[in-house]
C-alpha cells in the first residue's frame, strides 16, 4: 500500500543528478521517478540516513548500488520525516529518524534567527566599544606616569608661549608667587607649579597638565583683590590634580594611542605631545567643572581664602558677559551656569581667613 | 524568456530575450542596452528591511533593477563591472544555491534572493565574508565571476578542496569546512595557500579561475608610490 504522498527529491547516481519526485510505501520502500523515464526503487532498510547541507536540514538517504556507485536521495521537505516514521521500520531506524527530525528542526530554527542574531551582535559590539572607550578613558589617564604628564605639560606650555607677550614685572611676579605658594602649601600634593602672566585683554586662566599655569593680564585687571585670582587658580589647579587635561587628551587621542599607553609604548608619549597643542581650547564637561569647583573650595578653605571670592568673581564675569554679549574666554572652556554659582556661594567659610598682604592696585598697575 | 551568453570569455555579456509582460531582476547598473519596449524600475527585494540587510551585510546594492517588457517583446544586454565569465543556473525548486556577494548578475522574477549568515569560521576564513546570498525558487539565474567559470560536480560523499576566495556559487546541499592547506601550519602558509575550503558532495560548486583579492595584490606592486 502506498501512502500516495509525493515529495520533491534529488537523486544522485554518482555525479549524475536527477530531479524528480518520490513516494514512500508502508514498508519503507521509496519509489523515485524523474518524469523522463528514469526511476529507482530504494529500500530504506539498506540505506544510511543523515542530514547534510548548510544549514544541515536536507535529509540524505544514501546507499551503494550493484555497481558499487555511491547513490543518494536528497529531500529538504521537513514533512518527509513524519511519512518515514509512519512506515514499518526497525526500531533502530525509527530512533535515528526521531533524532534526525529533532536535529533538523533545531537547525532550521537556528538558521532563521541567524541573520537577526548577527545584526544584534554587530550592534552590541559597536555600542559596547563606545562605552568601553568612554569608561576606559579615566582609567587609562590614570596609567600615564607623572613624568609623561610633566613632559606633555611643559611641551604644551612652551608652545603656548611662542608669539605671546609674557609680562615680566617684579610687582606682578612676586604677587603671583605669593598666591601660588599659598595654594601649593594647601593643595595636598607634591606638584610644584610654574606660572606666567601673558599680556592679553581677555579674562582667562588655565593650567596645563603637570602644573603649568597661564594667567592673562585681563584676569588680573578684572579682579578686585588678590583673593579672586587665588580662587580662580584653586579651581584651575584642581583640574591639574584630578588630571582632567590628561583625560581630555586621551579622549582625543583615539584607540591606538590608548592601547600604546596601556602597554607603556613610548611613541604614545610623542603622539600625546603633538595633540597637546589643542589643550588650551578643549573644554571640560560639567561634572569635571563641578569637581574642580569642589576641589578649589577645599583648597581655599584650607588656605584661609573665602570661597565667596570665587562666587563673586563668577557673578561679576557673568554680568560683564551679559553686558557685552561676549562670553569671556575663561568660560568658553569652562561653561558657567547659575547652579555652579549657587553651589560655590553656598560653600562653608574657612575657619580663619588670612588675607594676602598685597597692594592689589599696584599689582594691577604692573600689568597695564 | 531566453538567456544567452554572447562574447564568451573575459568579456562575457548576457543577452536576455523577454516576451511581452515578462520581467527580470538584475544587479543595479548591470544593463548595457535594452529595447524601447522595456521599462527599467528599481525595487527593494524583500522590502526595506530586506534591502537594508542586504546592503549592510552582503555589500550588495540596496535596490535591484527590474526590467519589464511592458510594451511588447524586447531584449536586454547586461554585464557585471569586472571582466570574467557568466554562467546560467537553472533552478527547479528542488535545490537551493548559495552565492557569494558579487556573484549575482540577473535572475527571473520567480527567483528569491535572501541574506544568509555563515558561521564564524566560514565568515572569517572562507574569503566570502559573513553574509552571502541564498537563492531559491524556480527559474534561471545568471551568475558572474572574475576570471573563467568552472563547474565541479560532486558525487555523494566525494570531497574537493577549493582555495578560499574562489567560490562563486554552490549548492546548499554541499557543505564545506575550512581547513589548513597542508598538515602543518607553517607549510600551509609558506605554500601560499593558507586556508582552504573542503567541500563535500553531493552537489555542484561553481568556482572562478581567478580571484579579485589576488589580482588586486598583484597589481599593487606596479602602482607607483608618490
Amino acid at each position: 500500500m502506498s501512502l500516495e504522498q509525493y515529495y520533491k527529491g534529488l537523486y544522485y547516481l554518482g555525479r549524475e543528478k536527477f530531479s524528480g519526485r518520490f513516494t514512500v510505501s508502508a514498508h519503507g520502500l521509496i519509489e523515485f521517478d524523474d518524469g523522463k523515464g528514469n526511476s529507482e526503487n530504494i529500500s530504506l532498510a539498506k540505506s544510511t540516513l543523515d542530514l547534510i547541507g548548510d544549514p544541515e536540514t536536507t535529509l540524505q538517504i544514501s546507499w551503494n548500488n550493484e555497481a558499487e556507485v555511491k547513490c543518494s536521495l536528497l529531500c529538504h521537505d521537513p514533512a518527509v520525516f513524519d511519512t518515514l516514521l509512519a512506515c514499518h521500520l526497525l526500531p533502530e531506524m525509527q530512533n535515528q529518524l526521531h533524532i534526525l527530525q529533532n536535529k533538523q528542526q533545531r537547525q532550521a530554527n537556528r538558521e532563521k534567527h541567524r541573520v537577526p542574531l548577527y545584526m544584534t551582535y554587530i550592534m552590541v559590539f559597536f555600542i559596547s566599544t563606545y562605552f568601553m572607550y568612554s569608561y576606559s578613558v579615566p582609567v587609562v589617564a590614570e596609567l600615564i606616569p607623572y613624568e609623561w604628564e610633566k613632559k606633555i605639560g611643559s611641551f604644551a606650555f612652551e608652545n603656548y608661549q611662542t608669539g605671546k607677550a609674557v609680562i615680566d614685572n617684579s610687582q606682578v611676579n612676586s604677587a603671583m608667587d605669593m598666591i601660588v605658594q599659598r595654594i601649593d602649601e594647601f593643595d595636598g600634593s607634591d606638584i610644584s607649579y610654574e606660572l606666567i602672566v601673558i599680556d592679553a585683554d581677555m579674562v582667562n586662566a588655565f593650567a596645563f597638565p603637570g602644573g603649568y599655569i597661564v594667567v592673562t593680564s585681563g584676569l588680573i585687571n578684572s579682579a578686585e583683590q588678590a583673593e579672586e585670582v587665588a580662587a580662580v587658580l584653586s579651581h584651575e589647579i584642581t583640574h591639574v590634580l584630578e588630571r582632567h587635561g590628561m583625560r581630555k587628551l586621551v579622549r582625543q587621542a583615539g584607540l591606538g594611542i590608548l592601547i600604546g599607553i596601556v602597554f607603556g609604548d613610548v611613541s604614545a608619549l610623542s603622539q600625546l605631545m603633538e595633540l597637546s597643542s589643542q589643550l588650551d581650547n578643549l573644554s571640560f564637561d560639567r561634572s569635571q567643572e563641578e569637581h574642580a569647583d569642589d576641589g578649589g573650595i577645599k583648597i581655599m578653605q584650607a588656605a584661609g581664602i573665602s570661597p565667596q571670592h570665587l562666587a563673586s568673581f563668577f557673578k561679576k564675569i557673568k554680568q560683564l558677559d551679559s553686558a557685552s554679549g561676549d562670553i569671556p574666554e575663561i568660560f568658553r572652556t569652562h561653561p558657567l551656569t547659575e547652579d555652579r554659582i549657587k553651589r560655590v556661594a553656598a560653600a562653608e567659610e574657612p575657619r580663619q581667613v588670612v588675607a594676602f598682604e598685597l597692594d592689589w592696585e599696584k599689582v594691577k598697575q604692573g600689568v597695564k | 524568456m531566453k538567456f544567452n551568453i554572447i562574447y564568451p570569455g573575459a568579456f562575457s555579456t548576457l543577452e536576455v530575450s523577454l516576451d511581452e509582460s515578462e520581467a527580470i531582476k538584475a544587479e543595479s547598473g548591470a544593463m548595457i542596452t535594452m529595447s524601447e519596449t522595456v521599462d527599467v524600475d528599481s525595487k527593494m527585494e524583500r522590502g526595506l528591511l530586506g534591502g537594508l540587510t542586504r546592503k549592510l551585510l552582503t555589500g550588495e546594492t540596496l535596490f535591484f533593477q527590474t526590467l519589464t517588457a511592458s510594451r511588447g517583446k524586447g531584449d536586454v544586454l547586461m554585464a557585471s563591472a569586472y571582466p570574467g565569465e557568466i554562467a546560467i543556473l537553472e533552478l527547479d525548486g528542488s535545490e537551493e544555491y548559495i552565492l557569494q556577494k558579487d556573484g549575482f548578475l540577473a535572475a527571473e522574477e520567480s527567483i528569491e534572493i535572501s541574506t544568509k549568515a555563515q558561521n564564524l569560521t566560514k565568515g572569517l576564513f572562507s574569503g566570502e565574508g559573513f553574509f552571502v546570498m541564498r537563492i531559491s525558487g524556480k527559474g534561471k539565474i545568471a551568475i558572474s565571476t572574475y576570471g573563467g567559470i568552472h563547474k565541479i560536480s560532486l558525487a555523494p560523499g566525494e570531497t574537493k578542496i577549493i582555495d578560499n576566495s574562489h567560490m562563486v556559487a554552490w549548492s546548499a546541499n554541499s557543505n564545506y569546512n575550512i581547513e589548513k592547506a597542508s598538515k602543518g601550519w607553517v607549510s600551509s602558509f609558506t605554500s601560499g595557500e593558507g586556508l582552504v575550503c573542503r567541500f563535500q558532495g553531493p552537489g555542484e560548486v561553481y568556482i572562478q579561475t581567478r580571484n579579485s583579492p589576488g589580482f588586486g595584490s598583484w597589481v599593487r606592486q606596479f602602482i607607483p608610490t608618490r
